[in-house]
This record gives structure tokens, sequence and C-alpha cells, in this order.
């Protein structure tokens, strides 16, 4: 019976041990739940225009990573629906200035209309880091993303590996991009001084598509039909890239329209395996985000930071992996 | 002996254990109860936060409308009285924290703060009339509170998304603490059911049995098996006092039973004393009433032997005085020590008397070692027993006979022989002779006349020894008398 009594004295003991150790696991994650989380170094806030795209997501996981790390508080702030797009953001800009945040980090979408917003932010005080959209002409505290000349550049050099007869390219804008037009200039230009080595080169078009599958299927096959002539079609986003592939497979002109797309995934993976894409600008979100809360806790502290910091892109081909930006 | 771990102090730590466990058990019910209970709380919390906010946000609107249309002071304080309980609702939260939630509830508290400086210039701007200021300044105060409208639907939102989540984590969470705890419970029952056994039966047991003991003891059974009780506690110190109770008792018992054995052989010893002191008794009236015959008859010889020397008859007058020597010689040993050397000198006066009766009819030779000489031995012996020779033995033989008297040490013994080669000695007498002294044998009595029996009995008591003396045939059809005596046995002068 002795023995008996010790086995389930031990049982009993190992219960308890284990009940402790389960109350503290689900108290650990019940915090989380809770919401009860330690205080913060600083408050900033982040206003990005969505989060339903991967890019953006990323960004916002590199963002929140860091503030982990740097012990320091992050709130997301998307321009609401209710609200217009460039307005939405002027105004989460003037709530960030109300609430006298420590900080914003912004991913402009309208240069001209934020400038006097981002501007009067600085002169209230409160540091402002634009991430892989500028703002150049404001008074902006630092901007953190690719350099887009160079950017274009890489693009154009891509290009013309992918036609070495000639590129005849078709640029499939998103609308992001449309809104940071002096951004967009800058990747031209860069575009623009490679292709500009050999006179048979030339962008043929240049269509601006809406958010959606649907609208990016929609401009790619209207370049195939409009634009016969058009072997590469350089797109501005991932789901323009797969759009733009999935369509060009379809039209069975896979070997002759070069992709090349913007951004990292799955599909385009195995979209440079099948020879479907043939090359990728990758920029890296999460890099942008964390060196873009960095900067903001550095302008905080009073150390100094760069009006730009530049985050390398990395292009990918089927046969090729290399960085630049 | 001081118990080590007394029955108080078992008791308390069963109890304090069994406490433990029943409380441990409890309170982990409880406590995951509580808990679940607060998570709920928090969880609803934020949104009762935002509700009572936006209420109050709506109120302090359209105390300021009111205002702005009767302009009075009662309308003044309402509205000031709801920007103060606006911010007392958010007092505290305008700090940063690392959650989402939280730091837009910070927004919000910054953003009431705002919303009352711009209330109080709209009130102020009233007041002095200032048309323009408080209109500017009534619409910056509802963009405000749009600005604070939408950050409380974000929290709302926010606040919905993570109880979602936290409802389903919790609802798990709970399920499964709510499972272990069902299964800690079950074992701490069985445990502490187990527990109450064992304890129960660790402290009767030895109890029953020091009970099972007793009563064997109360029946006067010593011999039971001592109770084993290995705890230190007080039952086994009363157990193991028990058992040297029950030995001392044992002890006890056995010393009254040998003291009885004692006493019982120390009467013994004292009728045996008292018969000795009856036979000494009896030996010192025949001892008088021998000497009463002996002195009158000693002086009567005497006196014959002095006129047998005056009628000048000197056979007689040598008989006389052989006789009247003999006598002396009897009575001074009665209160001298008597040698096997004074046995011999009675004996040879004896004889002297002897052959003057029967002339050369009886022989007496005597072999008696010269070592011997000095041996203690008890008197009137060797004399009865020669004479008892000649009246059994020879006296109705014609021709007379031999009588020798031995005596010699061998084989560590000493040994007396009276042996004589008459008619032997009838078998019956030999019995009577030989047979155990009593206290009421009457055979000292010097009535009975019977020497041989009286010489027994002397010789027996003096040596303290039962088989000292034997009687059988001799191998020429005499009888011969045998006294066998142990070195140990005897003493000399």
């Amino acid at each position: 019976m002795k023995g008996f009594i010790a086995v389930l004295g031990i049982v009993f003991l190992v219960s308890a041990v284990q009940s402790v150790r389960l109350i503290a696991a689900d108290a650990r994650a019940g915090e989380l739940y809770l919401e009860r989380s330690e205080p913060a170094r600083f408050h900033f806030m982040v206003i990005l225009p969505t989060v339903e795209d991967d890019f953006f997501l990323q960004m916002w996981e590199g963002i929140k990573d860091r503030a982990e790390e740097l012990e320091v508080g992050v709130e997301l702030q998307v321009s609401d629906s209710r609200l217009d797009l460039r307005k939405g953001t002027a105004e989460l800009l003037e709530i960030a200035r109300f609430s006298q945040v420590d900080g914003v980090a912004l991913y402009v979408t309208n240069e001209e209309e934020l400038r006097p917003v981002i501007n009067y932010m600085i002169l209230s005080g409160i540091p402002l880091v634009t991430l892989e959209s500028d703002a150049p002409m404001s008074r902006r505290s630092a901007f953190v993303g690719s350099n887009s000349f160079q950017l274009g550049q890489e693009i154009g050099e891509l290009m013309q590996e992918a036609q070495p007869e000639g590129v005849r390219a078709a640029l499939l804008k998103n609308e992001f991009f449309s809104e940071r037009a002096s951004q967009w200039s800058v990747i031209q230009y860069g575009m623009l001084a490679s292709l500009s080595s050999r006179d048979e080169d030339r962008i043929v078009t240049e269509l601006k598509s809406e958010s959606g599958v649907l609208s990016s299927e929609e401009k790619a096959r209207q370049i195939l039909y409009l634009y016969p002539e058009v072997n590469v079609i350089f797109c501005t986003s991932l789901v323009d890239t797969i759009s733009a592939a999935n369509v060009v497979a379809e039209y069975r002109r896979a070997g002759e329209v070069r992709i090349i797309g913007y951004g990292d995934n799955e599909e385009v993976r195995r979209g440079l395996e099948g020879g479907y894409i043939y090359g990728t600008l990758i920029r890296n979100p999460k890099d942008i985000g964390r060196s873009g809360l960095e900067a903001l806790v550095d302008l905080n502290t009073n150390k100094y930071v760069p009006s730009f910091i530049y985050i390398p892109v990395q292009v990918r081909g089927r046969d090729r992996g290399r960085e630049g930006g | 002996m001081k118990p080590i771990r007394t029955i108080k102090r078992k008791l308390l730590v069963f109890y304090t254990l069994i406490m433990m466990i029943t409380a441990f058990t409890s309170m982990y019910s409880l406590y995951t109860s509580l808990r679940m209970g607060r998570r709920v709380e928090l969880l609803t919390q934020t949104e009762l936060l935002m509700r009572n906010l936006r209420s109050r946000l709506g109120e302090s609107k359209r105390a300021l409308d009111e205002f702005l249309m009767v302009q009075r002071d009662e309308q003044r304080e309402a509205v000031y009285s709801n920007l103060e309980e606006l911010k007392a609702l958010v007092a505290g939260r305008n700090v940063p924290f690392r959650s989402q939630e939280q730091l837009m509830v910070k927004d919000i508290a910054s953003l009431i703060e705002k919303y009352s400086i711009q209330m109080g210039g709209v009130v102020e701007a009233k007041a002095v009339r200032d048309n323009v200021g408080y209109t500017e300044g009534y619409k910056a105060a509802e963009r405000t509170a749009a600005y604070i409208d939408l950050f409380i639907d974000k929290v709302l939102i926010e606040n919905l998304n993570s109880r979602t989540d936290a409802y389903r984590f919790f609802s798990e969470s709970y399920q499964q603490l709510q499972l272990f705890n069902f299964f800690l419970i079950l074992v701490a029952i069985l445990l502490t059911v187990m527990l109450i056994f064992l304890f129960t039966d660790n402290l009767t047991r030895p109890v029953v049995k020091l009970a099972q003991m007793a009563d064997e003891l109360s029946h006067g059974n010593f011999d039971v098996e001592d109770v084993e009780v290995s705890t230190p506690d007080e039952i086994g110190v009363t157990a193991r006092a028990f058992n040297k109770m029950k030995a001392s008792l044992k002890n006890y018992i056995r010393e009254v039973q040998e003291k009885a054995q004692i006493e019982k052989n120390l009467a013994e010893q004292r009728v045996k004393n008292l018969e000795m002191q009856h036979l000494l008794k009896n030996a010192e009236v025949a001892s008088l009433r021998s000497q009463m015959n002996p002195h009158f008859l000693f002086n009567s010889l005497n006196a014959g032997v002095q006129l047998a020397i005056l009628e000048e008859a000197e056979r007689t007058a040598n008989f006389m005085n052989n006789l009247a020597s003999l006598f002396r010689h009897n009575v001074r040993r009665l209160w001298r020590v008597n040698t096997i050397a004074d046995e011999i000198k009675g004996l040879e006066y004896y004889t002297q008397l002897l052959s003057v009766r029967f002339g050369d009819t009886y022989e007496v030779k005597m072999e008696i070692a010269p070592e011997l000489q000095k041996l203690q031995f008890p008197p009137l012996i060797f004399q009865p027993l020669v004479e008892n020779a000649i009246i059994h033995g020879l006296e109705h033989s014609e021709q007379g006979g031999t009588i020798r008297v031995c005596g010699d040490r061998r084989d560590g013994r000493i040994r007396f022989r009276v042996e004589d080669d008459g008619c032997g000695f009838p078998e019956d007498l030999v019995e009577q002779v030989l047979k155990p002294v009593s206290f009421s044998d009457e055979d000292f009595s010097v009535r009975t006349g019977m020497g041989l029996r009286n010489v027994v009995l002397r010789l027996r008591l003096f040596f303290e020894n039962e088989g000292i003396v034997s009687i059988s045939r001799a191998n020429g059809g005499g009888t011969v008398v045998e006294i066998v005596l142990g070195e140990n046995e005897v003493g000399y002068v």
C-alpha cells in the first residue's frame, strides 16, 4: 500500500507542478490576448495605404519585430476606407499631431497634398520618416527605401538581358506608383539611362492598373492586344506580375514576351522556374520597416540620421541572383 | 525514553499534509475560475470604456449646443462638467504602451484633451461674442470629435478582433485547465483516502497489539513474544516500556519462585537439624545413662581389683583391671575428640576381657594402617561390631572363630572391615539394620539394645553419608561389615 501511496504522491506532485506550469504558460499566452503589455519608451504611428498587399504586410512585420526588440509602441494606421485615401492620410497625420506621438513613419501616397501636413508635423516637433515612397520636397526627417534611380537602372539592364535584340517595353504601373509621380519619374530616369545605351530599346506604353487581379489581367491583355510589338512587360506589383505572366501564358507568348516583375512569393518563384517570368526585383520590405523604426528611435534619441537610408534591391532571374539598388 | 516523533507531531504533519493537498486543489480550481472571470472582465473593460466615452462625448456636444442656444451659466457648467467627466474616463491613459489597442486609447485620451481645449475655446468665444472664433472653434471641435469617434470605432474593432481570438484561446485553455483540474482532484481524493487509511492503520495496529499482549499478561502468560513496534512515537515508547515491564515481571516471579524453593530447602534443613538435635538428645540421654552405669561399675571394679590383690587372686585382679580400663576408656571418650587410635585402644581392652572370659576361643586380629591412626572417628564403633560378630556369628560355634578388624587406604578411599568367620548375619536383620534413618526411629533408644543399628546410624550421622556401611557375607561364610569413606569426608587431628 505504501508503494501505491508513493506512486500517487508522485503523480500528485508532478500534477501540481504541471498545473503551475500550465497556469504560467496560459498566463503568458493570455497576456497577448489581454493586451496588458509593457509600457513603451516611445509612441510611433505608422501610416500605410494597406496591409492586404504582401509588400506592406512584410513592411509592417519588420516594424513590429523591431519595435518589440527596441521596446517601443507602434500604432499602425491604414488610410481609412471611409475617408478619402489622401485625405485619410492627412487626417491621420493631424490625429498623430494631436496625440503628440514621438514620430511617424509614412508611406507617401500623394506628395503634393501631404507635403504641407508633413512640414507642419516637423514644425510641431514630430519626426517623420518616409518609407519606400518619398516626399523629397517636404521637410521630412529621413527617407528609408530603395534608391529609385538605381532601381530604374536595374530594371533597364534586366530588360536588355531579356531581349538582347531590342527592348520594346510596356510598363504596368500600379495605383501606389501612380500616386508617387516623382518617385516613378526617378525610376523611369534610371530605366531610360540603361536603355539609352542601345538605339533599338524603347518604352512602348505605360498603363496604370487598379488594385485587384481583374484589373491587372485586363491591363495585361490590353497590352498584348493593342501593342503586339511589346516584348517586355515590367510590372510594379506582385499581383500585376503574376496576372501578366498568366495572361502571356494564356496567349502562348511566353517565350516571346518577357515578364519582369516586382516582388517575391511562391507563385513568382514558380514562374521564374517555369520561364513565365524572366526576372523580378525584390525589395526588402522587412528591412525597410526595421530601418524606418530604427531611424525614428535615433531621431528621438538625438542620434545622427542620414536623409536617405537606402535598402538594397535584389534582382532575381532563373539563373541569376544579385543585389542592386 | 523520550519519543523522537510524537503522535501530536505526527497528527499535525498528517492534517497539514491533507489540508495542503485539499487546499492546493481547491485553490487551483478557484484560481482558474477567478482568472477566467477576470479575463472576461478585462476583455469587456475596453468595450465598456469606449461605450462610455461615446456616450459622454455625445452629451458634451449636446451640452455645448444648449449653451450656445441659451448661454446660461448652468449650461456652461454642464459643458465643463461633461468635459471633466470625459477626461476622467481616460485619466492616466495618456502613456504609451506596446499594444496597438492601448496606443489608440492613448490617442483618444490626447484627442479628448484637445477636444476639451477646443470646447473651452468655443464657450469663451461665445461668451465674448466672437462669432468667427466660436464658429471656427466649433468646427475644429466637431472635427476632433469625429476623430475621437473614428478612433473609438477603431479601438472597438481592434478589441473585437482580439476578443474573438482571446475567447477562442481562453475557452480552449479553460477546458484544458478544467480537465487537468478534474484529474488533480481525482488524484488528491485517492491520495487523501490512502493516506488516511495508512495513518489510521499505523496508529491503531500497535495499540491493538499492546491490548492483546496486556490481555495475555493478565491471564498470567509471561511467555508471549515482545510487541514489535518500531515507530519512534509514544506508542513505540509504551510498547518498549511494556516489553520491559513484562520482562521485569517475569524476572520478579522467577526470583520469588527461587526464594520459595530456598525457603523450602531451608525448612527441610531445619527438620534435619531438629532430627539431629533429637538424635543428639537421645545420644546424650544414652550417654548419661551409660555414664551412671560405668561410674558405678568402674568404682565397683576398682574395689574388686583391690580386693583381688588383697586376696592374692592375680588373674582376677588383672581381669577386673582390664574391665575397669575399658569402662574408663569408654567413659572418657564421650567428652573428647575420638580417633582410630582410641578405637584400637578400646578394642584391645575388650579383647583382653574376651580372652579372660573365653580363653583362646575367639581371636581378634587388628590390621589398621598406621597413617589412619589419627583419623577422626565416632566412638564405640569397632567394639560393638566385634561384640556383634561374637554374639551373632561365633557364639554358637564350638571351636570359636577369628574376627579381623582391618583398615587401609585404597584407590582414594578409606575402608574399614570387621570380618568374622562365623555362621553369618541373618538377612532380615541386615535389612532392619541398614534401613534409612528417621526422626521417629527408636533404635537409638538404649532400651532396644540393638548395638549394630546404633553404630550404623551414628556413622551415617557423623559422616553425613547414608551408604557408608554395608553388610555382606564373607567368602568363608562369615559376615563382613564394611565402612567406606571418601578422602573428602574424613578429618585428622
